[in-house]
């Protein structure tokens, strides 16, 4: 109950920022018009990517910037303070998981930015390719809703893992610069992984990245994966999620001996 | 002699932080390297030479690029902190100076950090004309330099047009964001544009195409009527951006006196 409490009020406490989440979502979104009015370009000099078609790849680049703006894993502020300015024992006196709290203060966030960017995805889809065709199917609604809730576990994992950095480092600024220019080519949200050579590719699809851009993009831009291929990606999902557990309940159990609290 | 003391003591003060100096370089480069490798892995998969050969994307990133690097060294960091001065009510200080108004705005502070990067934009633009053999003149080399310099210019006058808002409205953050991305379209080549308005739009309301394409196009050939145009432009430009701090600088209140 505590978490949809905190769901609601986190989604309504953002409704605030709806004008600042588009506008700067729309500043993520310029850059992006020159890749696709390249692949436009591309198409219609009678060229084009092996194994993709013009609209596949303008949903997929749309769709991989949206979802890495979702799912990119940051050091999130609020972790980051708990424990540089010792507020972090405030939440752990509370009978909550200190995990799970800030998963749904982080994901209600997200899902305010979704919703006021939805209006300028569409109409960015519609310059670029009219009214998609794409074969709807009702399973696969099913499909898309397990791999997002994973998904968005994974990148929260992710995300919890570097702001718990802050308990070694104390300025870990220096983490998200690095972040910046590393993640888009892990993502996906650059380009799509079979524009890679073979081996390059192989490489970037097995990291657990792949999950937060090139998978929900290929996923939704086009119907190119088999049912054995989204067992594997579910399949390498669970990996990654207990990887992922296991080394952050080392982490924090580590750091917390470590931590000295105020107040 | 003052600027001159101004900046010297800047400089000191900066080589305190040596591993944020290599820090900024070494992104920089990596910056630079992300833009090549995206346009390299594109031409690998499909053949766009007979439209745009690759020497010239590489050029093109090579000039964009070093515009931006001499638009930081002159300019961002005296552009950047107009609105705050408006803001806070501090703009006087630079006023009150008995020196030229424009340039103690908006030349005065150099940002020496991206002294460096210049020297790694040289660098790239040797490798280029190196790796793919590209011949020039004097002329067209003389024709690129001068183009480099009206397109910093241009995006000066752009830049300092948006933080003049800052007398009207109180925070200019989100459109200067807005404003340098649709910069950042500046590596891609003008030829991927076909609608007529976009190219028009993207020259003289927004000038993305002056900042890297006009250039590009200077060094592949020497036409006076462009290298004309474009400077008319930056004239145009700047007697706007010049203008508009006239007329606004009677919204400022001052908060020191």
């Amino acid at each position: 109950m505590y978490y949809i409490g905190l769901l609601k009020q986190t989604l309504n406490e953002s409704k605030a920022y709806r004008l600042n989440f588009l506008l700067s979502f729309i500043v993520e979104l310029i850059p992006l018009l020159g890749t696709l009015f390249l692949v436009k370009f591309i198409y219609s000099s009678g060229s084009s990517f092996q194994g993709w078609d013009y609209q596949s790849l303008i949903l997929y680049f749309i769709i991989a910037r949206v979802s890495g703006d979702i799912f990119t894993p940051v050091s999130w502020w609020d972790i980051t303070n708990d424990i540089k300015y010792g507020s972090l024992n405030y939440h752990l006196l509370k009978p909550y998981s200190y995990f799970f709290h800030n998963y749904f203060v982080i994901f209600s966030t997200k899902i305010m930015y979704l919703l006021t960017s939805i209006v300028v995805v569409l109409l960015t889809m519609y310059l670029f390719i009219g009214i998609p065709e794409i074969e709807f199917y009702w399973s696969n609604l099913f499909i898309y809703l397990a791999y997002f809730i994973l998904a968005s576990i994974i990148s929260y994992q992710m995300t919890f893992l570097l702001s718990i950095s802050a308990f070694k480092f104390v300025e870990i600024e220096f983490i998200d610069s690095i972040m910046t220019f590393a993640l888009p080519i892990l993502t996906g949200v650059f380009l799509p992984f079979d524009i890679y050579p073979n081996w390059v590719k192989s490489i970037l699809e097995w990291l657990p990245t792949s999950f937060i851009a090139y998978y929900p993009a290929k996923l939704l831009s086009s119907n190119l994966f088999s049912p054995n291929e989204i067992l594997v990606i579910f399949g390498k999902m669970f990996i990654w999620m207990i990887i992922f557990t296991i080394v952050i309940k080392i982490m924090w159990k580590k750091s917390l001996k470590a931590y000295e609290g105020i107040g | 002699m003052y600027y001159y003391y101004k900046n010297y003591l800047e400089l000191k003060a900066m080589m305190m932080y040596k591993s944020n100096f290599i820090l900024t370089m070494f992104f920089d480069f990596i910056g630079m390297l992300i833009s090549i490798l995206f346009y390299k892995l594109i031409y690998q998969n499909v053949d766009l030479s007979e439209f745009i050969p690759i020497w010239q994307v590489m050029m093109l990133i090579a000039i964009v690029k070093s515009v931006n690097d001499l638009y930081a060294l002159f300019f961002s960091s005296n552009i950047s902190s107009i609105p705050d001065r408006i803001c806070y009510g501090s703009l006087d200080n630079i006023l009150i100076k008995p020196i030229n108004l424009y340039f103690n705005l908006i030349v005065s502070t150099l940002n020496l950090k991206v002294i460096f990067n210049l020297i790694t934009d040289l660098v790239l633009f040797i490798v280029i004309i190196k790796t793919y053999s590209i011949s020039f003149t004097y002329v067209t080399l003389t024709n690129l330099l001068i183009l480099i310099a009206l397109a910093v210019l241009v995006k000066a006058s752009c830049m300092l047009m948006i933080a003049i808002g800052a007398f009207h409205f109180i925070k200019v953050g989100a459109f200067t964001s807005l404003f340098s991305s649709f910069f950042d379209l500046s590596i891609y080549p003008a030829v991927i544009y076909k609608n007529y308005y976009i190219i028009w739009f993207l020259t003289y309301i927004i000038p993305v195409l002056i900042i890297g394409n006009a250039p590009l196009k200077g060094f592949i050939e020497f036409d006076l009527r462009s290298t004309l145009g474009v400077f008319l432009l930056t004239i145009c430009f700047a007697s706007v951006s010049a203008l508009l701090l006239i007329k606004n600088i009677k919204y400022y209140k001052s908060a020191s006196s």
